[in-house]
């Protein structure tokens, strides 16, 4: 064969280039710090807590909706498009994502100032105090217009919608943080981490961002098994 | 050969220098661009890619104790490419091509599948194709261009990093029949290092596409 003679030199490389194609594959993503307990505890009607899991449907994409009451809802609504960015980025494997929603019907979270009144004045019992600089709160809405304590302690299958509610504040850095911490409950990871470098801690100096441990932890969640009683974990798409 | 390519190859390593070697070759042994036959031809077939990413999923071991294997990439899609195709010798063809395939993308782990969005992939290559001179109607072909990748609902392909110099290899061979078909099985390697995925710490990746098609003439000389 005169295929490898006379342009030789030239033929191995293509060979190489060739060999060195099939040789080389995707990105690996390092093993993570190890995740923290992402559960809620649950109490029953026998008093005793259970700790339970819940997240959206992997791949889901959960609509967020920014009550628009002024003062301050761009600023909401800026720190919201952070929170977006920032989970999905930690969620590399396509999990879950957030988006924001003008339509109140689709929504699956809601964001607002506490002292707003706003469109969402219907009575709630999941409304409950706000503690700290922001609280996510769990509801469940069987029929839609009467929204309850979440989770449920009777286990009736319901939708499944969170409150999430921010004090005033003027330090839009802060807010960011905030919501971007409440939107990380928001997906699914209901406690908080032990870890104060962290952006699941629940004190304050939260961190800019997710960092290693939060993804792990969000990845650990979305391969566990669901174990709240929820009509849906699908937000709707 | 010129003095000034020599020289400007001297800066150039590893297989890209054996493929841009093939190419100067080819530009030397060229005829003015007015005397080489042009063809024009459409391709179809399908692409198989290896995974955007793998990585691992720990469950706590209160839960399950287990440590899952994760991986995100694109479905098996098809392909389409339109090529330029020139002939400056009898047993020489220089192209310049141009594909696109649309591919689902998905994520996968622990025997469950997930939808991870929609993306596009773009390509653009120059590269050289020559007779495997034992084998009638067959040919090997080696290329570089760029991928592109857009999707506006892939985690991993938003921001930056969503390009890449990909490099392909692969063979042709004449179909029988009345259209003067090539039937083309390719490989190409690119880099694949975007955003997110340094955002999570991983390495700069790469990525290999298996492409299978069947390369019609349209226009000009086969």
């Amino acid at each position: 064969m005169n295929l490898w003679r006379g342009t030789g030199s030239t033929w191995r490389a293509a060979v190489l280039g060739t060999a060195l194609i099939t040789a080389c594959d995707s990105a690996t993503v390092p093993a993570l710090p190890g995740p923290y307990d992402f559960r809620l505890a649950v109490y029953g009607t026998d008093g005793r807590a259970r700790q339970r899991t819940f997240h959206w449907d992997r791949g889901a994409v959960v609509p967020v909706f920014v009550v628009d009451e002024e003062p301050g809802a761009d600023e909401l609504r800026r720190a919201l498009e952070g929170a977006v960015r920032a989970w999905r980025s930690a969620a590399v494997f396509g999990e879950v994502r957030l988006r924001e929603t003008t339509d109140l019907g689709e929504a699956r979270a809601v964001l607002r100032w506490h002292d707003a009144a706003g469109v969402l004045s219907t009575p709630m019992t999941c409304l409950g105090p706000v503690t700290g600089a922001a609280s996510t709160l769990g509801c469940l809405n069987a029929p839609r217009d009467a929204l309850r304590t979440w989770p449920r302690r009777d286990g009736e299958p319901s939708q499944v919608i969170y409150r999430v509610v921010i004090r005033r504040t003027d330090d839009q850095e802060l807010l960011d943080r905030l919501v971007i911490h409440e939107m990380g409950h928001v997906l699914g990871i209901l406690s908080h981490s032990p870890d104060p470098s962290d952006i699941m801690w629940a004190g304050p100096d939260l961190p800019p961002a997710p960092t290693a441990r939060d993804r792990s932890t969000l990845r650990s969640l979305y391969q566990t098994p669901v174990d709240l009683p929820v009509e849906s974990a699908s937000p709707g798409q | 050969m010129t003095g000034a390519r020599v020289r400007s190859l001297a800066v150039v390593r590893g297989p890209a220098r054996g493929l841009l070697q093939l190419m100067l070759m080819a530009l030397s042994a060229a005829p003015a661009a007015g005397q080489m036959p042009l063809t024009v031809e459409v391709r179809g077939g399908g692409v198989y890619s290896t995974p955007f990413a793998r990585g691992i999923a720990v469950v706590p071991a209160e839960l399950e104790a287990v440590a899952r294997d994760l991986e995100v990439g694109p479905r098996p899609a098809p392909v389409a490419e339109l090529v330029l195709a020139a002939r400056p010798g009898p047993a020489l063809v220089l192209e310049l091509r141009a594909g696109a395939s649309i591919a689902d993308v998905t994520g996968a782990g622990g025997g469950n599948s997930w939808p991870a969005g929609r993306m596009t992939a773009v390509h653009i290559v120059g590269g050289v194709r020559y007779p495997l001179s034992p084998l009638p109607g067959a040919d090997v072909r080696v290329g570089a261009g760029k991928v592109l990748y857009l999707s506006s609902d892939v985690n991993l392909l938003e921001g930056s990093g969503r390009t890449g110099v990909l490099l392909s290899g692969g063979f042709g061979y004449r179909l029988p029949g009345p259209f003067a078909a090539v039937g083309v099985a390719e490989a190409q390697w690119h880099e694949f290092a975007p955003a997110p995925l340094a955002e999570a710490g991983a390495a700069a990746g790469a990525v290999t596409r298996f492409l299978a098609y069947l390369a019609v003439p349209v226009w000009g000389t086969p």
